[in-house]
């Protein structure tokens, strides 16, 4: 072969690994998500496509915990409070959850309750947004804060 | 035991006697009172001594009478003196043109005695409205009371020659006309004439605001028989008190017990213009209000104000006072001060508002009450700086508040800011204020530490901030926990909050002790509120930028030398299998018939150094050794071409 072409197919073969590398820094390295917020995520996305598989897939087990019953639910509002994740405008009669989507989280080091232990459950304060119709037809956005509850062996325990 | 009754019948009758005789033996004084509506009029008071006295008691008669009364009688008396009948007569009178003239010159005339002891009061009371027609008067005195004077000149002249110069004067008769009316009359004067249709209650509340305007509301409460009373006799109360004054909102009420309540609402006035109302009013001119402030000296910002009241409503009560009370509303967190000199009632109305209520007297009075001055309006302004928090608060009053509150309330604040901190004055909205902003450095700290130098209390501000991802690696996130309490410094009052978003970031304010979707957020007591802020994350997209341009270069070097590279491919392919085959020939030429000793030529030596040449020349010799030469040049061009291509 000529110089020229192995030049240009070395070239290539550094573009690709070039490629590769920042494709993992770029979805791996950058962007991670602690696993409980990946599962949390996971659990607002199937609220908001009223999916109760996608839902309860994300809850782990235990004594005391199991994931959500979503028997009966037929709206957003209804997967949503199942799941814990309540907005003071649910409380206000005419207020439709149209969408409800994950914001942002992030690890927490400390919870104030004593009972749970480090060893065993990992916490996630977790901001999510909702986009509601109120009574008189507007469009309104909310944000909470809620903090998860996560095994340490996978799964979500608890959001309040 | 007949003789021991017989004996106390005699000492009865000669005691008696002796009585009889003493008493006659001075002046006799007869008393005529007129006096208009007005109280404008004379009291005359007429002294007769009998002739036989005259000569018996007094040393050197008539003249030395007229002398002593010349050199002793005061001024308030004029005098005529007469000879009628054998008895010698002075008529003294006091004119008057008021009750309060009256009043003086009955003052002056017992004045006139050095030695005087009564303690003289007059009593005069004449109200007409159409709740009360009352007139009274009353003195506690006689006339022979206000000859003290004579008697002092008649001791120091030493022309009586009586026993006791006080028992001198004889009372004799007494005659009362008031308003052209004559009363029944005895030594004493007095008379009461009156006849009411009076309101059950009177209550005058009165409000104040910081800015030191009043409110004040009349309520006067008549039973139904009262009304219908009046409005026999052509008072119809609703429309009395409509043009009572002017300015003023009337509501009328009625009761299950039938009890009909009218009410006199006058809106915001000046102290002045109270005063001038409710005298207006309540139908009495010596009705007086006046309102003063002060700071207190080394007070903690307190301060002092003084409610001079001087009101009464006897033209509607039966009674000048008892049932008529004064409540008064005061701004929020006022005190009757220890040393008002009114004892006053703290009491809660059903709204939870605190006010103070007295009964007044018919003397004027002085309130006195302490009160804290305090903002009217409180804000929050936040804002992100990295990871400190930038935090002020803003604290205003209305720009019409008291003067005296004002600088008390800036003073305070002054006294109050510490190193780190800045104070700015603001202007809005018609209220005036000011911002103090903390050190950004340790915003919670700083704040802590303003809380307790202004109110002497512990306050909390927590926060923290956290890295924070939503998984997407175009967006960098940071979440920010904020806890903030306010309730020592705006107590309830509502606190407005602002969020200041730094500029290329999105804030998301999570919902909690505000509502975040309300234009002008407010909070009470507290504020917790978790945020996260959200900007470009330009790492991430300058690496998926360079992940793009090594995918687009790659692609575009195998698409521009796929085809050269193919061709390429192909041809060294083909090579490699011409020479596979000639090897194969070669080494099958060689397997069949072993090749004679041939001696090498320099040039067959060179060839030889190639593995390739040797094999070529094997099947050449094998083939023709004539044409080895040849094919020995040949293999040398082919080489030397496979030499360029690489």
């Amino acid at each position: 072969m000529s110089k020229k072409s192995m030049i240009s197919m070395a070239l290539a073969a550094v573009l690709l690994i070039a490629a590769i590398v920042l494709s993992i820094v770029l979805f791996g390295g950058i962007s991670t998500l602690p696993d409980g917020a990946k599962q949390f995520k996971s659990v607002v996305n199937g609220c908001s496509k009223m999916s109760a598989s996608a839902v309860q897939s994300n809850y782990g087990r235990s004594s005391f915990y199991s994931a959500p019953s979503l028997v009966g639910c037929e709206t957003i509002d209804d997967y949503m409070k199942s799941c814990g994740l309540k907005f003071s405008y649910m409380n206000e009669e005419g207020n439709t959850t149209q969408k409800v989507y994950f914001v942002s989280a992030s690890e927490s080091d400390e919870f104030e309750d004593s009972w749970f232990t480090q060893d065993e459950f990992s916490f996630i304060q977790a901001v999510v947004g909702a986009d509601y119709l109120n009574a008189e037809g507007e469009t309104k956005t909310a944000y909470r804060g809620f903090t998860v509850v996560c095994s340490k062996n996978g799964g979500i325990l608890g959001i309040s | 035991m007949k003789l021991r009754s017989r004996l106390k019948y005699i000492a009865v009758m000669i005691t008696a006697a002796l009585c009889l005789v003493l008493a006659g033996c001075g002046a006799t004084v007869d008393t005529s009172f007129t006096a208009d509506s007005d109280f404008s009029g004379k009291r005359v008071m007429t002294l007769t001594l009998s002739e036989s006295n005259l000569k018996e008691y007094v040393k050197g008669g008539a003249s030395a009478i007229e002398t002593t009364v010349k050199k002793y009688k005061p001024d308030a008396l004029s005098y005529t003196s007469k000879n009628s009948g054998g008895s010698l007569v002075y008529e003294f009178t006091l004119e008057f043109s008021g009750i309060e003239d009256y009043r003086s010159k009955v003052e002056a005339v017992f004045e006139a005695n050095p030695n005087n002891k009564t303690e003289y009061k007059v009593e005069y009371e004449n109200v007409d409205s159409p709740f009360k027609s009352s007139l009274a008067f009353s003195e506690n005195f006689t006339s022979t009371d206000m000859f003290g004077w004579l008697t002092y000149g008649l001791q120091q002249e030493n022309i009586v020659s009586h026993s006791s110069t006080s028992d001198w004067y004889e009372t004799g008769s007494s005659k009362l006309v008031i308003g052209g009316k004559e009363y029944y009359a005895s030594s004493r004067l007095s008379m009461s004439d009156s006849e009411s249709n009076c309101a059950d209650e009177v209550k005058v509340e009165t409000r104040f605001n910081t800015a030191g305007k009043v409110e004040r509301t009349f309520t006067f409460v008549f039973d139904q028989n009262t009304v219908s009373a009046l409005e026999e006799k052509g008072t119809k109360l609703h429309d009395y008190f409509s043009a009572l004054t002017s300015g003023a909102a009337l509501t009328e009420t009625e009761d299950d017990y039938g009890r009909v309540t009218y009410k006199l609402e006058l809106g915001e006035l000046s102290p002045e213009e109270i005063s001038s109302k409710t005298a207006q009013i309540l139908l009495d001119d010596s009705i007086s209000f006046g309102i003063t402030a002060a700071a207190v000296p080394a007070s903690n910002g307190e301060m002092k104000i003084t409610v001079s009241e001087k009101i009464n409503a006897s033209a509607y009560l039966r009674w000048s006072s008892g049932n008529m009370e004064c409540t008064y509303y005061m701004p929020d967190g006022t005190k009757v001060s220890s040393d008002s000199p009114v004892y006053m009632n703290s009491r809660t109305d059903y709204d939870g508002n605190t006010y103070f209520s007295y009964y007044p007297d018919d003397e004027a009075s002085e309130l006195v009450f302490s009160w804290t001055p305090k903002f009217e309006r409180y804000g929050v302004n936040m804002g992100l700086s990295g990871d400190s928090l930038d935090l002020s608060l803003k604290m205003s009053f209305s720009d019409t508040m008291n003067e005296t509150a004002q600088s008390i309330l800036k003073e305070k604040l002054e006294n109050s800011v510490a190193d780190g901190m800045k104070l700015s004055d603001f202007s809005e909205d018609g209220y005036k204020g000011y911002e103090i902003k903390f050190d950004s450095k340790d915003a919670a700290e700083s704040y802590k530490n303003f809380v307790s130098y202004y109110t002497g209390n512990n306050a909390e501000l927590n926060f923290f901030a956290l890295p924070a991802s939503n998984g997407s690696p175009f967006k960098k996130q940071s979440m920010y926990s904020i806890y903030l309490d306010v309730r020592a410094i705006s107590g309830n009052t509502p606190v407005e909050l602002t969020f200041n978003t730094p500029i290329g970031k999105t804030v998301y304010l999570t919902e909690g002790s505000f509502n975040a979707d309300d234009e002008n957020p407010v909070f009470t007591g507290s504020l917790s509120v978790t945020l996260v802020s959200e900007e470009i994350n330009f790492v991430g997209v300058i690496v998926a930028v360079l992940t793009a341009a090594a995918f687009i270069g790659f692609a575009v070097l195998v698409l521009a030398n796929l085809k050269a590279w193919t061709t390429e491919l192909k041809t060294a392919s083909a090579a490699a299998k011409t020479r596979a085959a000639e090897r194969a020939a070669a080494a099958q030429a060689a397997a069949a018939a072993p090749a004679a000793p041939v001696q090498n030529t320099p040039a067959q030596s060179a060839q030889n150094a190639s593995p390739a040449a040797n094999a070529s020349e094997a099947v050449t010799a094998s083939v023709n050794t004539v044409n080895a030469s040849e094919n020995t040049a040949a293999g040398e061009q082919n080489d030397s071409e496979e030499e360029e291509l690489i």
